[in-house]
């Protein structure tokens, strides 16, 4: 029989075989979210906190609480929203621990690092608008685009009413439209 | 539906289709080339948020969770473990279905007793807590003198052991992520004890038949009761 010390062996915790398959299906259901989850709430993470390694960060330190807590996930299919959920609060505690502010994100490191996803001029130009854009907008508009949240799901997510939803909406494809709208002007007149 | 109002619409959800936008679009082009220039927008903007994510990062994150679950070993593990397998055999093997709750904590509890490692001294509040993790529960505040802790299966479910120390008495408390209806009292020739309901599903309190007198398993489990809470995220 096999036996293998579950977590921390100082605990003096001994296990079974039977623990063990327990074990491994816990270890099996986490990897499948890891899998499935890990790049929508590394995108997630990123358009949040504004630069890569705080994403990193954010999702590490999310998936850290999710196995704690991965019994309390009754449901695999509310399991984005679980997780998403955790993230969200994750990062409202890290902000309130570093008083982090998206301004202090340097532009410079910004248009470095958009550069390196997409060479096109308009998406450019768009990566450097959605990070102008304040986080209210921003966040609600990552959610319905990136993930297909309706107004509805992050109404709740938020706890705001619909409506207030529906404006950050709306103001945030408002201010990306008159952004595109400069930026093609321009390029006319440099023509 | 007006212009204006297909425009607000659009603009806050251009996947919605209502028949009154659908009716207005067909009805007006300007709205509809406003509509087309939406999805544009959104097409670029989804293209603009699909940022690369690193290179093998979801095995970082499964490595990271291993590194973080699996601390060094201490040395005195390897034999610990070898006189473990022996009596879970022993357990496993006696194992019988279809036991009442009280039951299977009696089985549980007469099995363990044999355990060498019960008295393995102060139990920090850490390991009680990462203990209580397992079965979905968490500290509310100090359990006092904690000399035992371990996670266990009861029923295929895993529970939560603890040994407490209060003043001279001692006791075995297990939490167990089962609802139960109504307080469970039990008795056999070793242990008297009390299930009650919990937060967490419920909470066993046990002590010894060997005790000068006989406790307030209500009052006790009060008390232990209180310290612990069903885990928040
Ligand atoms: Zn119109
Ligand atoms: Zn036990």
């Amino acid at each position: 029989m096999v036996v293998r010390p579950l977590k921390e062996p100082s605990w003096n915790i001994l296990v079974s075989d039977k623990v063990l398959d327990v074990m491994a299906n816990k270890q099996a259901r986490y990897e499948n979210l890891v899998n499935a989850y890990s790049p929508w709430l590394y995108r997630y993470a990123y358009w949040l906190s504004g630069e890569k390694s705080a994403a990193e960060d954010l999702v590490q330190e999310t998936f850290l609480r999710a196995w704690r807590f991965l019994d309390s996930l009754k449901d695999e299919a509310s399991a984005k929203s679980w997780l998403t959920t955790i993230l969200r609060r994750e990062n409202a505690r890290k902000y309130e621990r570093k008083q982090f502010q998206y301004s202090d994100v340097d532009m410079d490191s910004i248009s470095s690092e958009t550069k390196e996803f997409d060479a096109r001029p308009e998406v450019s130009a768009l990566r450097i608008a959605l990070k102008n854009l304040p986080g209210k907008y921003r966040e609600p508009l990552v959610l319905q685009v990136l993930e297909g949240y309706s107004l509805k799901e992050i109404a709740d997510m938020f706890d705001l009413p619909r409506n207030t939803v529906a404006t950050r909406l709306h103001r945030a494809r408002q201010k990306l439209r008159s952004v595109l709208q400069d930026d093609t002007a321009e390029n006319r007149q440099r023509r | 539906m007006n212009c204006l109002e297909f425009r607000q619409l659009k603009l806050s959800d251009p996947d919605c289709i209502s028949e009154e936008a659908s009716l207005h679009q067909s009805g007006c082009p300007e709205c509809a080339r406003f509509e087309r220039e939406i999805h544009e927008l959104d097409a670029s903007v989804h293209m603009a948020l699909t940022v690369a994510v690193p290179e093998g990062f979801a095995a970082k994150v499964l490595l990271n969770q291993s590194l973080q679950a699996h601390p060094r070993r201490p040395k005195r593990w390897y034999w610990m473990s070898m006189a473990a397998s022996f009596f879970f055999a022993v357990v496993l093997f006696q194992w019988s279905p279809a036991e009442t709750l009280d039951e299977e904590i009696i089985t549980h509890l007469d099995h363990e007793a044999h355990q060498v490692h019960g008295n393995s001294g102060d139990i920090s509040e850490d390991e009680v807590r990462n203990v209580l993790f397992a079965v979905g529960g968490d500290i509310d505040h100090s359990l006092g003198s904690v000399t035992y802790a371990s996670i266990c299966l009861i029923d295929d479910m895993l529970v939560a052991h603890f040994v407490v120390k209060d003043g001279k008495e001692t006791y075995t408390l297990i939490v167990i992520p089962q609802e139960i209806d109504e307080n469970m009292p039990f008795q056999t020739r070793h242990w008297r004890g009390l299930i009650v309901p919990h937060p967490t599903g419920s909470l066993a309190v046990i002590a010894s038949t060997q005790t000068e007198s006989i406790p307030d398993f209500l009052q006790v489990a009060k008390r232990y009761g209180a310290s612990i809470k069903r885990a928040t995220i």
